[in-house]
């Protein structure tokens, strides 16, 4: 990972963000290694920001908990070192109907299309382990919390809409850009050039990303950079 | 009691070692020779292709040194507070919290070493938090006093007005004051990626 990183960072000038593996972990010869030193690698090595996923849910969990930062998770370790700007975090939510707001503790929305059995409301439960573990926050709430103990950009994905091609959670991703003041990258869904220009239209989002359907040539990216231009969207065309 | 300061070669090698080890693998180039006390005398002997690279062990340094490589320059990487004052040009780059940045560059005794370097105006090119620890203070984590070269204070932007900080992406410059720093750069778009932002009070000479 390292390698590639390194190899990267010396042909490619656009910033690079590495996500992956960013906790406290002990190698096979019993070294400690702190979420910071891995970091601190990773910096070296070429990348200009880091992506903590899961650490960053754990540690919002907990702060949301006790109120208390207690200064020693990941993500507040890093940002201290580095800035707030060097540390993103990554949010997996899967969206969960309900059929009024007061079923849940965590902040719902009205979404634009009914949920399967006519609910009206949705919130967006916080996943780890790449999707595969639910767990009692929702993205919403996570947002707010990661923002404090000093994340400095929010990569917002959907399980619900990646892959699928259909366009941008525009009810999620409204919900949390309006919530924080730092910057989110909306992310999952993106199918056609139009869905980006929606998702800036109708949200706070900073910025929309995608990923299979550039690697699969199905949209060019410079068809989204010129659409974006035509709907008066700032967007770096060189 | 007064203690003895911690000598300063011994936290330049800490330094020095978690720099090598990571790049020793992928790197190009044979790292410079020279090092350790010879490097006073390096002076008069660098020539004109050699970048002084400051890396103070905290921050993305990888993307600079590429850079400065892809435009054909050496680099020397500063080991001691002596290879700042033997310079012919320093670079200063900085990702990182101004905090954190300033305890390593005074528990090494590289801050007097710059001090005594811009004062001496020697080139010097400091990039992002190189250039805001050159102030008077910054409010990241506290405020927290700088290297007190350039009269003024590093402030966070103001989010209370729906402003989204930190300011990362893509932007177009509007260049108000001709400057080389700038050349090629105009009608393109750069990358931002700051929270704060450098303030400096106007003294009468300037």
């Amino acid at each position: 990972m390292l390698e590639v990183l390194r190899c990267a960072s010396e042909k490619v000038f656009v910033p690079l963000t590495v996500g992956g593996g960013i906790r406290d972990f002990t190698d096979a010869s019993g070294r400690y290694y702190s979420s910071l030193e891995v970091a601190s690698e990773y910096f070296r090595s070429g990348a200009d920001k880091i992506s903590i996923g899961s650490d960053a849910v754990f540690a919002a969990e907990a702060y949301l908990q006790t109120g208390v930062k207690t200064g020693k998770s990941s993500l507040e370790q890093i940002s201290r070192v580095y800035g707030n700007q060097a540390v993103v975090v990554s949010i997996d939510p899967r969206r969960v109907y309900v059929k009024s707001p007061d079923e849940v503790q965590f902040k719902t929305v009205k979404v634009s299309s009914k949920g399967p059995l006519g609910e009206d409301y949705a919130w967006y439960q916080c996943t780890v382990s790449g999707g595969r573990d639910s767990r009692p926050i929702g993205a919403y709430e996570l947002a707010k919390a990661v923002e404090e103990l000093g994340a400095g950009e929010i990569l917002l994905n959907c399980i619900d809409c990646d892959g699928q091609g259909c366009g941008f959670d525009i009810d999620l991703i409204k919900m949390v850009s309006d919530a924080v003041t730092i910057p989110v990258i909306a992310s999952s869904g993106a199918g056609a050039v139009e869905h980006f220009s929606e998702v800036f239209e109708k949200t706070n989002a900073s910025a929309a990303l995608a990923a299979g359907i550039f690697h699969r040539k199905e949209v060019p990216i410079l068809a989204v950079k010129e659409h974006l231009v035509d709907a008066g969207v700032e967007v770096r065309m060189q | 009691m007064l203690q003895p300061p911690p000598p300063p070669q011994g936290a330049m090698a800490t330094g020095a070692a978690n720099h090598a080890v990571p790049c020793s693998a992928g790197r190009p180039k044979k790292r410079n020779q020279r090092r350790g006390p010879a490097s006073l005398s390096v002076r008069a002997s660098s020539d004109a292709n050699t970048v002084t690279l400051l890396d103070y062990g905290a921050g993305n340094v990888r993307s600079v040194r590429n850079a400065i490589r892809h435009l054909g320059f050496n680099i020397r990487d500063v080991r001691s507070p002596e290879d700042i004052l033997a310079a012919d040009r320093l670079v200063f780059p900085g990702v990182g919290a101004f905090g954190s940045a300033m305890d390593v560059l005074t528990r090494t005794g590289m801050a007097d070493a710059l001090r005594e370097y811009i004062r001496r105006d020697r080139p010097f090119l400091g990039i992002c938090l190189g250039l805001q620890l050159l102030f008077d203070s910054s409010e990241e984590n506290g405020p927290v006093s700088g290297l007190g070269v350039i009269p003024g204070v590093v402030r966070r932007f103001d989010s209370s007005e729906g402003l989204i900080v930190p300011h990362i992406g893509w932007n177009a410059l509007q260049i108000t004051k001709d400057t080389q720093l700038l050349q090629g750069a105009d009608g393109h778009h750069v990358y931002f990626v700051h929270s704060y932002h450098a303030l400096p009070v106007r003294s009468k000479s300037t």
